[in-house]
């Protein structure tokens, strides 16, 4: 899958681009607005990284841009302002996400993980993973092929642990990504020791291996390996 | 009360007294006018008596009174005075009533014989004649006053008309908006100034607005753009192989600082944008509402801590307000009540037709409750509290009209915190 990635601060920008292609995406970089708007009109991606303030104008306009010539990418917006207004348009104009700086890169790999399913493969895309297999569309999970019935909550961390397998997720990474930003200051996160515990048993108790495995305390990682 | 009506009531202070006074002292002069023109009638009258007795000496058997309003009696030498005016009653013989009239009173000599003439001259016609003048000074005193308020309104709204459009624009004009405010071109020269005043000051302040905008958003972007690379940073780093148990935890402990720097940046932006205005944007809000959404985000939070939440505001008030402000304000004092309360206990959420209040039990605070709502007052205990989530709690409530107040039941061991407002019309 190839991203154009915009971004006009270098570190940040390899930093993305490395872990990206390090989950098996093709990504293209550029750090101005000029050169974003050239890409998009020479190649076709499939999705979009675009930060909104940029050196020679605002990443807004590139959306209009692509807009304008029905492009089929995938927008997701990644802005260090945390303004309602901004999110509004940037949405309202057709971009598909909106992270705010600093975001984790497992979060921002399973936005675009999740667009992609959305808009290849309207979301009948499978995910498979060992014996696991999760249908997105129909939020469903089977273990072999006998399906198990998950809160919502509990699928929601099966799918961005499986999005991001074989990574250490720590405990605020997986509470952002499931309750939501508001939910990372919060004093204690045993709330999401108590739904990796459950998960755990409902699929242990369909006899699917411990795929999860706890690390340091710092948070969990999903893996196959012993 | 409107300029009009301040400018008639004084006018009004005034011109009664002024008008009551000219009223009285008219009525006295025409009362002075009247008597003096009698008095000379009755002196010529008596003049005219006494040549008729001088040309015609009555004997001393028959004296005679040609008409009731003259009498002529014979008087001792002693009785002799020089003429008297005096006011007083008679019975009018025709008429049959008792009269007031003025009367004059001479001693007159003809030859060795006086004679006590009185004459009296009755005021009818003359008071009639007193009292209709004043009715119809008075008449035409209200008249007239009547008619100086009717043009004066009229002057009143025409001249003034320029400023009250002025009032209107001003109270329309939003300094978030980039419409500049502008006054109809008037030919007084005092609105013309104050539109031009207006105009200059509102240009500025909405200079100030956008810089102080601008800057919020620069800082946001200054800041979180080196925060991002940190924190993308850790994120490749704690991917790395070999990383002892040590190494992780340290990673670990960095990226949690990294955020508790981020959510202070973040909160001190908002701060500024609310001290600045940035949410002028008001709509009625369903607190009740917005409250069980709330609720619900937090639930695992508090089953995590064996909280439950006991609601019991049946009233469900309105309260005009900017949407995400209240979300703010609401989600800030249940997180805290949350974070603060003690394991396995309540939270109460109590409402009334003006107020919200949310308890929690929980210690004591650990500084001086007067510094509950200042800025990086923090519980030494929650290392990932930034100290500023109830700053921004009593920011909101200053800017949105709303009142907030902490108490503390010793013997309860609870916290409650209120909202006071004015619920939304309709």
């Amino acid at each position: 899958m190839k991203i154009l990635l915009i971004e006009d601060e270098p570190e940040l920008r390899t930093n993305i681009q490395r872990y990206l292609e390090a989950e098996h995406f093709v990504v293209s970089t550029v750090n101005n607005l000029r050169q974003a708007s050239q890409k998009v009109n020479d190649y076709a991606y499939d999705c979009i990284v675009v930060d909104i303030m940029l050196p020679d104008g605002n990443g807004l306009s590139l959306i209009e841009q692509l807009k304008e010539t029905h492009s089929e990418a995938g927008i997701i917006i990644i802005s260090a302002r945390n303004s309602l207004d901004d999110r509004i348009t940037g949405l309202d104009l057709g971009a598909d996400d909106y992270l705010i700086k600093p975001f984790y890169l497992p979060e921002l790999n399973a936005r675009i993980r999740s667009l992609m399913r959305r808009r290849q493969y309207a979301g009948e895309q499978q995910l498979v993973f060992g014996v696991l297999t999760l249908w997105p569309k129909r939020e469903e999970v089977r273990v072999h092929s006998q399906v198990i019935s998950l809160t919502p909550k509990e699928y929601a961390l099966l799918l961005f642990m499986i999005t991001n397998k074989d990574r250490l997720l720590t405990k605020e990474v997986i509470a952002e990504h499931v309750w939501g930003e508001h939910m990372t200051d919060a004093d204690s996160l045993e709330f999401l020791y108590t739904h990796i515990r459950n998960l755990r048993k409902k699929l242990s108790g369909s006899g699917c291996p411990d795929y999860i495995k706890s690390r340091y305390g710092i948070g969990y990682v999903l893996t196959a390996e012993p | 009360m409107k300029l009009i009506h301040k400018t008639t009531r004084y006018l009004a202070v005034v011109t009664i007294p002024i008008a009551l006074a000219g009223a009285v002292l008219l009525y006295y002069l025409i009362h002075q006018v009247i008597n003096k023109e009698i008095d000379e009638l009755l002196s010529s009258e008596l003049k005219q008596v006494q040549e008729n007795l001088d040309r015609h000496p009555p004997g001393t058997g028959g004296l005679l009174n040609w008409d009731h309003n003259l009498q002529i009696t014979p008087a001792r030498v002693a009785d002799s005075q020089p003429p008297v005016f005096t006011d007083t009653t008679l019975l009018d013989p025709i008429e049959n009533k008792v009269v007031s009239v003025r009367m004059l009173r001479a001693v007159y000599p003809v030859g060795k014989d006086y004679y006590a003439i009185r004459l009296h001259q009755p005021y009818l016609e003359f008071q009639e004649i007193a009292q209709y003048l004043s009715i119809g000074i008075v008449l035409c005193f209200i008249a007239l006053f009547a008619i100086l308020l009717f043009i004066g309104t009229l002057l009143f709204r025409r001249v003034l008309q320029p400023f009250y459009t002025i009032i209107e624009r001003l109270s329309q004009y939003r300094i978030d908006q980039h419409a500049a405010i502008t006054f109809p071109a008037s030919d007084v020269d005092e609105f013309r100034l104050l539109g031009q005043s207006i105009t200059e000051m509102t240009q500025q302040a909405a200079y100030r607005y956008s810089q102080q905008k601008q800057f919020t958003d620069t800082t946001s972007h200054e800041l979180q753009t080196p925060l991002s690379i940190l924190s993308t940073d850790l994120d490749l780093l704690q991917q790395s192989a070999g990383l002892t148990e040590a190494d992780s935890q340290r990673i670990h402990r960095s990226q949690r600082t990294i955020k508790r720097l981020s959510s202070m940046n973040q909160s001190l932006l908002l701060l500024t944008k609310i001290d600045n205005q940035q949410f002028l944007q008001v709509e009625p809000v369903d607190l009740g509402n917005l409250i069980g959404v709330l609720l619900d985000t937090f639930s695992d939070y508090a089953a995590s801590k064996h909280m439950t939440f006991e609601r019991s505001d049946q009233q469900k008030p309105v309260v005009v307000i900017n949407r995400q402000l209240a979300f703010i304000l609401l989600s800030n004092l249940i997180r805290n009540a949350i974070r603060h309360g003690r394991p396995a206990s309540s939270i109460g959420i109590a409402s009334g037709a003006h107020y919200y209040a949310i308890r929690n039990q929980g210690e004591p605070l650990p500084f001086p409750s007067e510094k509950l709502f200042q800025r990086f007052v923090r519980n030494p205990a929650l290392p990932q509290s930034t100290g500023l989530g109830l700053a921004i709690v009593k920011e909101i409530a200053d800017q949105s009209g709303l009142r907030v107040d902490h108490t503390y039941s010793a013997s309860a061991g609870e916290h409650t915190f209120t909202i006071t407002f004015q619920p939304a019309q309709g």
